[in-house]
């Protein structure tokens, strides 16, 4: 290398260091700050002998990922703490192995087929960010256990038998019709989904726009917009044209879903908002974009189940979470279902044996709690899928009075299975499977709907 | 269609064009003055409105204040970034100096990654609110992107007129002969640096009461800015002027008719474009690599 190439290389060295270190020295030191007092330990339990390996890609590229890597280091740090998993007469030390799914399937495959074939993982979990294709087939290649996301119809194709789809949206048409069937009780009459154009996208907005005609709703055809979408005021102008009353942000991002809102604001329109997926901290920045007045009366998910969560257990774990990581952030609540659903079926087969446990989560007949709420898996007899795989997640429904989430009322489990049937025009086709193999019993809660409700 | 729809369309295409504007007159100096395909131009949009918001939310300072705060880092991160890396670069030729700014813009991105997280951040509007003029809705802050981009370009265009400009353009002429003048290169080069990127920290500023600061905001806007300095003709600043207004224009009228394929009725009309004139509106053909 030539003199002049040495010096190029230092330079380049060091302002490469400098721009990177510079920002991460800041938010390190913003850390230490946020970060309390860490009390004295005290003596740990001895340590268990075996070992449960667990595997997990997600992306690290975004902030649900991320989160749900926390919180799966919470769960080994204190399911271990505690002494370990007791299965049966033995306990185990859990290991979560997590790798970045990065932002293309032959990334998320190579960290899959690492946590099979190299750290010898028989159980994968909460791949958030991967394409559930790739879990499922790699699931079934190798005759390992799947709990994962289920966000397309492919992912409940009955030829995979190794995975479940303990996070997901297909029994989740509950709680949109609510919100729908409370707005057209209002006097709103039509409704238009804004969506980002995606395969998810899509199958959401055709999911929520049968939500929308069941509550009674004349639905516009559904807008979709680029996911390098700069500015959102063609959008909003376009709401603004068709007169919508109800506009649903099914799919649309955190921070676009801020800027489409404010966009809908600059435009003039008004209407019946509902913007699923916002977090806590992207409902305070579109107050400070739109005002309160703007917000007032929407419904929305209650983004803290610290709020609404009545078991202790899963109190317990949200105040672990806080005491570990210091600000509290909702955001990989939901996303860590499949936890639960895995630790039930330990604990109920007493064994770690991929065909227990499989046969297990198979036929599971009841529902499990977690952060968020109950949570079950059902059937999928429209797909000729009769393992139960498909899971009906619980969610609150929170409603802005005067700026503030109050919390509304709980979407459960029950709710959600029977109305998202009907939403979907499937009565006939689940009513012959339950007259074959009787109704599913559901998590103690009080729901709204009922068998009888599906003919009304 | 009805007038008040029209104007509304045409109000959002001029918000639009403004932000496009800015950023890529930044990218067409720097690439017709320094031959520099300069691959982190988004990422300095970005980071000014990151910037503004650490100003005028975190510090709490006035807004016009994290304006100038954000034009004025941008400018400096881009003079050092040109003393530091480009102007050695620049020797070893085209796809070299692209890398860098490829490299240079990742770690702009992680940089701000670590230090505002994954959270989108938004600051409070200056002049918040819309007023209506019949049918037809107008935000504030859309209008002051308007206008801003109008003086930040009238500015632009008196500065081309100094000395400094003269000299900018001649570089961009011809090199060589601009050297044989007298005018010294190094010095041209870095005030590219520095009105180039500066500019990008304006725009990023100016926007960001509008739109959220996210990490992925630079590589959006970017692909707009290329189709820009395309359609307007490289080096040519009237040119991305013009450009990014009929970008933003197009953008807007296509969506309300062909809704997400309204990017391609901005690649359909380059094409037609390059088929007919392609230098561009007002500029020259891109640099071939290598030539």
């Amino acid at each position: 290398m030539g003199k002049l190439s040495w010096k190029i290389f230092i330079i380049v060295l060091v302002m490469t260091m400098l721009v990177a270190v510079l920002p991460t020295l800041m938010a390190c030191k913003a850390k230490e700050e946020a970060a309390p007092a860490t009390p004295a330990q005290p003596a740990q339990p001895a340590q268990p002998q075996k070992v449960l390996k667990i595997g997990s890609v997600v992306t690290f590229s975004n902030k649900e990922g991320l989160e749900l890597k926390k919180w799966m280091d919470l769960v080994m740090k204190v399911t271990n703490a505690q002494g370990g998993l007791k299965i049966g007469n033995d306990t185990y030390k859990v290991e979560i192995i997590t790798y970045d799914a990065g932002s293309d399937d032959a990334k998320a495959r190579e960290g899959l087929e690492r946590l099979v074939f190299q750290d010898g993982c028989k159980i994968l979990l909460n791949m958030f960010g991967v394409n559930e294709i790739l879990s499922a087939q790699i699931c079934e290649q190798n005759k390992i256990l799947g709990l994962g996301t289920g966000f397309i119809p492919e992912g409940a194709d009955p030829k995979f038998n190794y995975y479940w789809r303990t996070t997901g949206i297909y029994f989740a048409r509950a709680f949109h019709y609510l919100v729908y069937n409370d707005y057209f009780t209002k006097g709103a009459k039509t409704g238009v989904i804004i969506n980002p154009e995606s395969q998810s996208g899509h199958i959401l907005a055709e999911e929520y726009g049968q939500a929308m005609k069941l509550a009674g709703l004349s639905v516009y055809p559904e807008i979709y917009y680029p996911s390098d979408t700069v500015d959102f005021g063609p959008i909003a102008t376009k709401v603004k044209s068709l007169n919508a009353n109800v506009v649903d942000l099914a799919g649309a991002g955190g921070a676009q879903a801020v800027d489409i809102i404010s966009s809908l604001k600059d435009a003039g329109w008004k209407g019946y908002l509902s913007p699923s997926s916002l977090n806590k901290n992207q409902y305070d920045n579109l107050l400070q974009r739109v005002g309160k007045e703007y917000m007032e009366g929407t419904e929305m998910l209650y983004f803290d189940p610290r709020g609404i969560q009545k078991d202790p257990t899963m109190l317990k774990w949200l105040d672990e979470y806080t005491k570990e990581y210091g600000e509290f952030v909702e955001t990989g609540c939901f996303w860590i279902s499949g936890w639960w659903f895995l630790k039930d079926a330990l604990e109920a087969t007493k064994s770690t044996d991929t065909e227990v446990l499989k046969k297990y989560l198979d036929n599971m007949p009841h529902g499990v709690m977690t952060l968020d709420g109950y949570s079950q898996i059902f059937a999928r007899p429209d797909v000729n899928n009769l393992r139960t795989i498909d899971c009906a997640p619980g969610h609150g429904i929170g409603m802005i009075k005067n700026g503030v989430m109050d919390f509304y009322r709980q979407v459960t489990v029950k709710d959600q299975y029977l109305v998202s049937i009907k939403a979907y025009n499937l009565i006939d086709v689940y009513q012959k499977y339950w007259d074959k193999y009787g109704k599913p019993t559901f998590p103690p809660e009080k729901s709204v709907f009922d068998f009888a409700d599906l003919t009304k | 269609m009805d007038l008040a729809l029209f104007l509304q369309l045409l109000i959002n295409g001029l918000m639009s064009g403004g932000m496009y504007a800015m950023v890529a007159s930044g990218f067409t100096l720097i690439l017709g003055v320094m031959g520099v395909f300069n691959m982190s131009q988004g990422h300095f949009y970005m980071l000014g409105a990151y910037l503004t918001f650490a100003v005028a939310v975190s510090l709490g300072l006035p807004y016009p204040v994290a304006v100038l705060a954000a034009l004025a880092s941008m400018a400096l991160l881009g003079v050092l970034f040109h003393l530091a890396i480009i102007q050695w670069t620049i020797p070893h030729g085209f796809f070299h100096m692209m890398l860098v700014t490829v490299a240079f813009g990742t770690i702009m991105t992680q940089g701000s990654l670590l230090t505002f997280g994954y959270d989108a951040q938004v600051v409070p509007a200056m002049f918040p609110g819309s007023f209506t003029i019949g049918d037809i809705t107008l935000n504030r802050g859309k209008l002051l992107v308007i206008v801003g981009a109008i003086i930040v370009m009238v500015a632009l265009y008196y500065f081309m007129k100094t000395k400094m400009g003269t000299a900018m353009k001649a570089a961009a002429e011809n090199r060589e002969v601009a050297g044989l003048q007298g005018i010294n290169a190094k010095r041209v080069f870095w005030v590219t640096m520095a009105v180039g990127t500066g500019l990008c920290g304006i725009a990023g500023a100016l926007i960001v009461p509008i739109l959220s600061a996210t990490n992925v905001m630079g590589t959006n806007v970017f692909i707009r800015s290329m189709l820009v300095v395309i359609i307007g003709g490289t080096g040519s600043m009237s040119g991305a002027l013009l450009a990014a207004f009929l970008v933003g224009i197009i953008e807007s009228f296509a969506f309300q008719y062909i809704g997400q394929l309204n990017l391609l009725a901005i690649f359909v009309f380059v094409a037609i474009l390059m088929f007919f004139r392609p230098g561009g509106l007002l500029g020259k053909p891109l640099p071939i690599p290598g030539q």
